[in-house]
């Protein structure tokens, strides 16, 4: 009886691990790219969370107006560098 | 049924075998196929390892004590939760749950990133599965929780009656889930240095299961004294025994990655140093694992001295050699983004943070280890007392509350003293006011130290909520919003700071409650008979007499203590002795009479025929709020790590790209 | 490039600081391990934790003892050579695994053939399962769970 359930076990998980390469390959499309474009993604969510922290900061009165104009400038900057980038990478997977 | 689970485990060794292979072939060319077959690999092992699991309860359920670990730590009269929780009470069990919460974090990886990180997951699966490899080939081979006995014993001799309580229940799977939880983030780590893909990708993809990880290891811990000052009842909650030390040195590197993790970020800074933080968290994890099981130290809760010491210690060299050559590999691609600009900025604070935070558990860690090294090097044992871990830990828990106040009003890149004076203004005031108290315990002949952290204490706290204040009152301001909703905003748009803020409340009360209870906690032995009464540290004690039951397991004496402050009766506290007779087990059922500002907390030591009640009392100042501070803790990280449904209408980069003051 | 030198500078400073707050307070608590065996030799003033046995014919009422002035007095015999033992005199708490044949750990000094333990050091090395005491009865043990080294 036992040996009966584990040789039972056995073969499914056989037929569960081989069956994506039974099937031949699968459309996975070119990875890296939609990887690259969700880091870039991120990445600029984040920059744009970071200013609107700067900005909440600067209003409550955590950051004098010189450090807050200096902070602001910068993360702006990286924001528009990250959604050049993000506008590249989508443009080349569209084409 | 045995023959079943091992199987089962077998082939989850197998299978998990495979997924290596599988996953690290996918990496070629036009093999895209095998990383599917690796990931079913990963579901494959899941399975076959909650089969072993469940067959394992079914074996201790139904009084199986043909197997070595059912009759080893259960028997027939033993309740059905603890039959459950007998699983981890033996060395092969506690393994097996820990292959278990290993296989389902794998599979949670897999099922998140199934449209993500595709680059990454083939390393991933990889390293997942090697961890598995080695767990499962160490069950299947080595130390086998599915063994059996001949003769086969008619009853199992029960399970530690120390460890037959709710703490013990929930402590070990806690910690364990900490543990492997952390081996996600080491995987995603290595899985970006071999693909050299060490933009912040990966570190997106783990701050959540870092902060999960670190969350379940905290709850561990805090149920682990929690444990240690209901059921061992000597007055304290933690004694820098190896096996508390163990989990303490993950939680602090841990601790440390959490905070520098958002200087990289945020900067693009530290991104060597994080990478050693990751690697030395998982690897610390694994130490403790390996220190709790191997018997290379003793500790009160020596688990027995077994064989498995040099395998947890080949892989620990396995996974630091082979982490530490790949990172130096690769160095030259994790050059930083900028460069420190200011010794009083968030980054710098972060960063003196986090050398306090290795910095003591370097100084556990060594502490921890010296008897093996003196005993290496001299060959004489020598240990360290627990003075040597409390002189070191007192200073620098100090000085991680005075960051923990300082860094969130510190500015990123640098700060203009101008602001400073004005933001810490407030803080200062009431930390002034503080001293008032902390003189008055200093006059008490208190210790320097627990005067500061109280202190300290006053000061962080009000720093936090200035913070709060801050933030909540330009929300209401700006947008009319009420000022719940105003709270509500603060907490969903910004959840991890304003989250962590939350932990950091937590820390400040278990920091000042240790501090308390180090230097003002009193104890005193009290022999009172019947009717009798006894002053410790001007609390009465009247004896009301005592009582003697016994039923089929165990012999119970138990007395009954009036206690009274100034002829005022607020409690009566029924102490008590259980001694089981199977084991010839002595434990003590401790009475805690808990308050805000102490715990009157009474040992039975002994009851003679006669009636004479001999007891040892310990006056805890401030315990509650160590335990408090755990909850705040866990609350705070609830909050952080919450989803939160992200506004994506984008305000800021209309305005970025319209305004034409943008690049440089 | 300034600033990266004073950075290290300051580094340095602070490493050093950590390593010279070690080596203070571990210079204060050092106790060198040591079983009966070890113990015979010497009556110096070092501090030692004696590691041991509690040989057969400690008191039952070892708690209750163990709060009276004279202390709780009982014998630590050598895990490895039975017949060194060394007498010991403790006052605080015991644990409640405190019995005879259990393993302790108990800090003090020699003083005149006699082991004055510090109060409340008294540790019983409290197995979390009962293998230790089977195998010391000589019962059949599972055999595939390791007995260590102690253990006989």
């Amino acid at each position: 009886m036992a040996y009966l359930i584990i040789a039972l076990i056995s073969v499914l998980l056989v037929a569960l691990i081989a069956w994506p390469l039974l099937r031949g390959a699968p459309g996975e499309q070119p990875v890296a790219q939609g990887d690259d474009l969700r880091a870039v993604e991120e990445e600029l969510q984040r920059s744009l969370d970071a200013i609107r922290e700067i900005e909440m900061d600067h209003r409550a009165g955590n950051l004098s107006d010189e450090d807050f104009a200096a902070l602001d400038r910068e993360e702006r900057a990286r924001a528009v560098e990250l959604m050049r980038r993000r506008d590249t990478l989508t443009a080349g997977s569209a084409a | 049924m045995t023959l079943v689970g091992r199987a089962a485990l077998l082939l989850a060794f197998a299978a998990a075998l495979y997924a290596v292979g599988a996953a690290l072939w996918s990496r070629r060319k036009g093999r895209r196929e095998f990383l599917a077959s690796a990931e079913r690999g990963v579901w494959a092992v899941f399975a076959t390892t909650t089969t072993a699991v469940v067959v394992m309860w079914i074996l201790l359920l139904s009084n199986r004590f043909d197997v070595a670990d059912v009759a080893g730590y259960s028997n027939i009269t033993l309740g059905w939760r603890y039959k459950i929780t007998a699983l981890w009470g033996s060395q092969a069990g506690s393994l097996l749950l820990w292959m278990w919460f290993l296989s389902i974090a794998a599979v949670l990886v897999v099922l998140t990133n199934r449209k993500r990180n595709r680059e990454l997951m083939p390393v991933v699966v990889a390293v997942l599965m090697g961890i598995a490899v080695f767990f499962t080939s160490v069950l299947s081979f080595i130390t086998s929780p599915f063994a059996t006995i001949s003769p086969v014993p008619a009853d199992g001799r029960g399970l530690n009656p120390l460890l037959q309580n709710p703490y013990m229940e929930s402590h070990p799977p806690l910690l364990y889930i900490g543990y492997v939880g952390l081996s996600i983030p080491f995987a995603f780590a290595i899985a970006a240095l071999v693909t050299r893909r060490l933009d912040s990708t990966w570190i997106t993809s783990i701050r959540r299961w870092t902060i999960l990880s670190w969350m379940f290891l905290t709850i561990g811990i805090i149920l682990g004294s929690r444990w240690a000052y209901e059921e061992l009842g000597w007055g304290g909650y933690w004694a820098w025994d190896p096996v508390e030390n163990a989990a303490l040195m993950p939680w602090l590197v841990a601790t440390a990655f959490l905070h520098s993790v958002m200087v990289q970020e945020r900067r693009g800074m530290l991104r060597i140093w994080n990478m050693v933080l990751v690697i030395l968290t998982f690897t610390l994890a694994l130490f403790g694992t390996f220190l709790t099981r191997s018997g290379i130290l003793s500790s009160v809760h020596a688990f027995g001295e077994s064989t498995l010491g040099p395998y947890f210690l080949a892989l620990i060299i396995v996974v630091l050699a082979g982490s530490f050559v790949l990172l130096i590999s690769r160095l030259s691609l994790l050059r930083s983004e900028n460069s420190l600009e200011s010794y009083i900025s968030r980054e710098a604070i972060f960063l003196y943070n986090n050398l306090l935070l290795v910095g003591l558990a370097f100084a556990v860690f060594w502490g921890t280890m010296f008897p093996v090294l003196t005993e290496a090097v001299q060959g004489e044992k020598i240990t360290v007392g627990q003075g040597f871990f409390n002189q070191v830990a007192a200073p620098i828990g100090l000085a991680l509350l005075f960051f923990t106040g300082v860094g969130p009003l510190i500015p990123w890149r640098k700060a203009s003293p101008r602001e400073l004076r004005r933001r810490f203004l407030w803080p200062l005031v009431v930390a002034v006011i503080a001293v008032i108290p902390a003189i008055y315990f200093a006059q008490e002949g208190a210790h320097w130290w627990a005067a500061l952290a109280i202190v300290l204490g006053a000061f962080t706290v009000a720093c936090i909520l200035g913070e709060y204040w801050r933030g909540i009152k330009v929300r209401h301001q700006l947008g009319g919003i009420s000022w719940p909703g105003a709270v509500g905003q603060l907490f969903s748009r910004n959840r991890r700071r304003y989250g962590g803020y939350i932990v950091h409340l937590g820390v400040v009360s278990i920091i000042v409650a240790i501090a308390c209870q180090g230097a003002f906690s009193t104890q005193g032995d009290l022999a009172l008979r019947t009717g009798q009464t006894g002053e410790v540290a001007g609390y009465q004690f009247t004896n009301d007499g005592g009582t003697r039951t016994r039923d089929d397991h165990k012999m119970s004496v138990g007395v009954a203590l009036g206690v009274s402050e100034g002829g005022n009766r607020f409690a009566t506290l029924n102490p008590g002795v259980d001694v089981f007779t199977a084991q010839m087990q002595r434990s003590s059922e401790v009475a805690v009479d808990t308050s805000p500002f102490r715990d009157v907390y009474v040992v039975l030591v002994g009851l003679t025929p006669d009636g004479l009640a001999r007891i040892s009392v310990f006056i805890n100042p401030m315990m509650m709020w160590i335990w408090i501070g755990g909850l705040v803790m866990v609350l705070g990280s609830i909050i952080a790590v919450w989803p939160s449904r992200r506004p994506r209408e984008a305000v800021v980069p209309a305005a970025a790209g319209a305004d034409g003051r943008v690049p440089e | 490039m300034k600033s990266r030198s004073r950075f290290a500078i300051a580094l340095t400073l602070a490493v050093a600081l950590g390593a010279w707050l070690i080596w203070t307070s571990i210079g204060g608590s050092l106790e060198t391990y040591t079983s009966p065996a070890g113990l015979v030799k010497t009556s110096d003033g070092t501090t030692y934790r004696l590691n041991g046995k509690v040989a057969p014919g400690s008191p039952a009422d070892a708690a209750e003892r163990a709060q009276t002035a004279e202390g709780l007095r009982f014998v630590v015999r050598d895990k490895e050579r039975p017949s060194v033992t060394v007498p010991v005199v403790y006052r605080g708490s015991v644990p409640d695994a405190f019995k005879d044949d259990r393993e302790i750990v108990v800090t003090g000094r020699m003083e005149n053939g006699v082991f004055q333990a510090d109060r409340g050091t008294l540790i019983t090395l409290c197995p979390s399962k009962f293998m230790q005491e089977q195998a010391d009865k000589g019962k059949t043990m599972p055999d595939d769970i390791p007995k260590g080294s102690s253990g006989t």
